[in-house]
């Protein structure tokens, strides 16, 4: 009776003391397949491993920026996922820790080109990069240089989509930064890419798209024949049924967009932890197989048709994403005030 | 006698107005009736024409977990900030209705000032404002930050009921007897009844559609239906969000028939009998 009695005091402590250690943690994600593979390549292999609990919030970066500066000392949020321009904020306002190889090994295996332009504080864990998205039946023969296509345009050799001003995360790099970079002129100096932009809306060979279902909206119904979008959408689509849709990088390369993780400043420590779960081979190539993604890990092998599709970061152009963010209020007037939409 | 054989000529104002009221309501209901449509798609994209019809997005929507989650708890946020809005709202609008104070019109106009108010405004605010009082992101925050948007419509029915329905039949009330209790809850809470359930219904409405302050306070027990389909909008375009979409309509059109069955759209609209 004494050794029963004792074996449940034991057992009640041991679990007492494990459920003493089980911390839950909050991690944020994007909403649709990309939450799904989230779970299932990241959130799991971090819950089997640890014992612990990682609660996920579906949304978007500006809200959970947001959340983490109206509670800085208590920030409901431990781990971050975000974009290059929020993620600029959110270390401009001292919201989040810089990451070492000390708290997370797993960086290790990150080549620096992905930690650098978030200065040590975090890293691009997934990429895609803007191309041309266009309909193989209307455009025969697509440009093969960024600028020939623009200038396709004017010369009405199709109709072609862009994103308007309110595609936030596609507009500011795979747009304006693009022609600014093509055209070399300085990031403040505006005129001549609004220009250029006018005259394409004025060529009545341009339309705009608001939101990225209306781009494939556009190609499908014959409003555009040819587009800017990104890889990874635009091979889901293919993939999911648009049979004459193709995709491709012209010269001189797509434009990266990373998906960014950072661990919050106030945040739990437990959140490092979750950040290598997220950073390891395994992890890494479950979430690029699930969301046709490429990721940062230098180990993972990519299977076909991935491997022929997803571009190697050396190929892509970086957009100076802190420029960008400087000058955005500037472009965004001048957008309004020429192009108008 | 060539008069009695009057022929009567068609009105063509009168089938002119006909024909344009058609066309003003199939204007309004078109984005709605091709949502619907959309959701009863087999493709995996939004194409046009639809080939076949399936129940499959329907099927994603039930297995999509933050889907059926979220949209659990729109629900009882809506509850919980009509319930809210009663309490606040009808001795508000009942003091209100009948203050002889010349600043009543004015506080009147200050209670109604969330509708005026750009919602995104109001939501970054309530996040800061919430956080610094210590709520943070939290159900009481979503629950508080529905209520002030819904309490307007509480108080403008309750109110518009009540300075319709006059004073006399509370004053008869007084004069037999009764007091204030008993006249506020034999008399004046049988009259305004009808106007605190549409309130109430509308109310729940405005909630279960808000985005801009939802969007604010969303965390993982807090995520509302219209932030979760923002941001399965923002990564994926399937008809997943037409099914979710055609779902919450069908919740919105029972609330609605449910009002017009109990009190009579009237109450919410504002229009006399």
């Amino acid at each position: 009776m004494k050794t029963r009695s004792l074996l449940l005091a034991m057992s009640i402590v041991a679990s007492a003391g494990a459920s003493a250690h089980a911390e839950t943690i909050s991690v944020t994600a994007f909403g649709g397949a990309w939450e799904q593979a989230f779970r299932e390549c990241y959130v799991a292999p971090y819950e089997a491993a640890t014992g612990n609990t990682a609660e996920v919030t579906v949304g978007s970066p500006s809200q959970w920026v947001n959340q983490i500066a109206a509670n800085p000392q208590d920030p409901p949020i431990d781990v971050l996922v975000n974009l290059m321009d929020t993620a600029a904020v959110a270390i401009k306002d001292g919201l989040v820790d810089p990451m070492t190889v000390e708290q997370v090994p797993n960086l290790a295996k990150v080549p620096a080109a992905f930690t650098e332009p978030l200065q040590g504080y975090g890293t691009v864990i997934n990429f895609g990069a803007a191309g041309l998205g266009y309909m193989t039946d209307r455009v025969p023969n697509p440009p093969a240089d960024w600028m020939a296509f623009f200038d396709g345009i004017i010369a009405g050799d199709y109709v072609a989509t862009l994103p308007g001003i309110n595609v936030g995360s596609t507009t500011p790099t795979a747009l304006l930064w693009n022609l600014f970079d093509l055209m070399g002129v300085p990031l403040d100096k505006t005129d001549a890419v609004m220009e250029k932009l006018v005259a394409m809306k004025d060529s009545g060979n341009l339309v705009f798209y608001n939101d990225m279902n209306q781009y494939l909206t556009q190609l499908q119904s014959g409003e555009a024949d040819i587009g800017i979008y990104w890889d990874g959408r635009a091979w889901t689509a293919k993939d999911g049924g648009i049979d004459k849709l193709n995709f491709y990088y012209p010269q001189p390369g797509g434009i990266i967009s990373p998906s960014v993780i950072q661990k919050v400043k106030n945040g739990s420590d437990e959140g490092w932890n979750f950040i290598n779960v997220l950073l390891s081979k395994s992890s890494q190539e479950c979430f690029s197989q699930k969301v046709g993604y490429p990721v940062v890990n230098q180990d993972v092998v990519y299977p076909e048709p991935l491997a022929s599709r997803v571009p190697s970061y050396k190929d892509v152009r970086w957009p100076d994403f802190a420029g960008i963010s400087k000058v955005m209020p500037e472009w965004v007037d001048q957008w309004n005030r020429t192009v108008g939409r | 006698m060539s008069g009695s054989h009057s022929v009567r000529r068609p009105d063509l104002g009168l089938i002119a107005l006909k024909v344009y009221v058609v066309a003003f309501f199939a204007f309004l209901m078109a984005p709605i009736v091709v949502v619907v449509i959309y959701s009863f798609s087999d493709m995996a994209y939004t194409t046009w024409p639809i080939t076949d019809l399936s129940l499959r997005w329907y099927q994603r929507m039930l297995e999509y977990r933050p889907f059926m989650s979220s949209l659990a708890f729109s629900l009882q946020v809506a509850v919980a900030a009509a319930v809210l809005s009663i309490l606040i709202g009808v001795p508000a609008a009942l003091a209100l209705a009948r203050s002889g104070s010349r600043y009543a019109e004015a506080v009147m106009t200050f209670l109604l000032a969330p509708l005026s108010m750009p919602m995104i405004l109001l939501g970054v605010a309530l996040l800061y404002y919430l956080s610094w009082m210590g709520l943070g992101v939290s159900k009481l925050s979503v629950v508080l930050g529905h209520t002030v948007v819904s309490l307007p419509y509480i108080i403008r029915t309750v109110a518009a009921v009540y300075i319709q329905s006059g004073r006399s039949q509370e004053e008869a009330a007084t004069i037999l007897g009764a007091g204030r209790w008993q006249v506020f809850w034999h008399v004046t809470l049988p009259m305004v009844r009808a106007g605190i359930l549409a309130g109430a219904i509308f109310a729940m409405l405005i909630s279960l559609d808000n985005l801009p302050i939802s969007f604010f306070f969303a965390g993982p027990d807090t995520n509302t239906l219209p932030v979760v389909m923002l941001a399965y909008q923002q990564n994926q375009f399937d008809p997943a969000i037409a099914a979710i979409s055609t779902t919450q309509t069908v919740i919105a059109v029972i609330m609605l028939l449910i009002v017009q069955r109990l009190t009579g759209l009237h109450h919410i609209i504002g229009q006399k009998r």
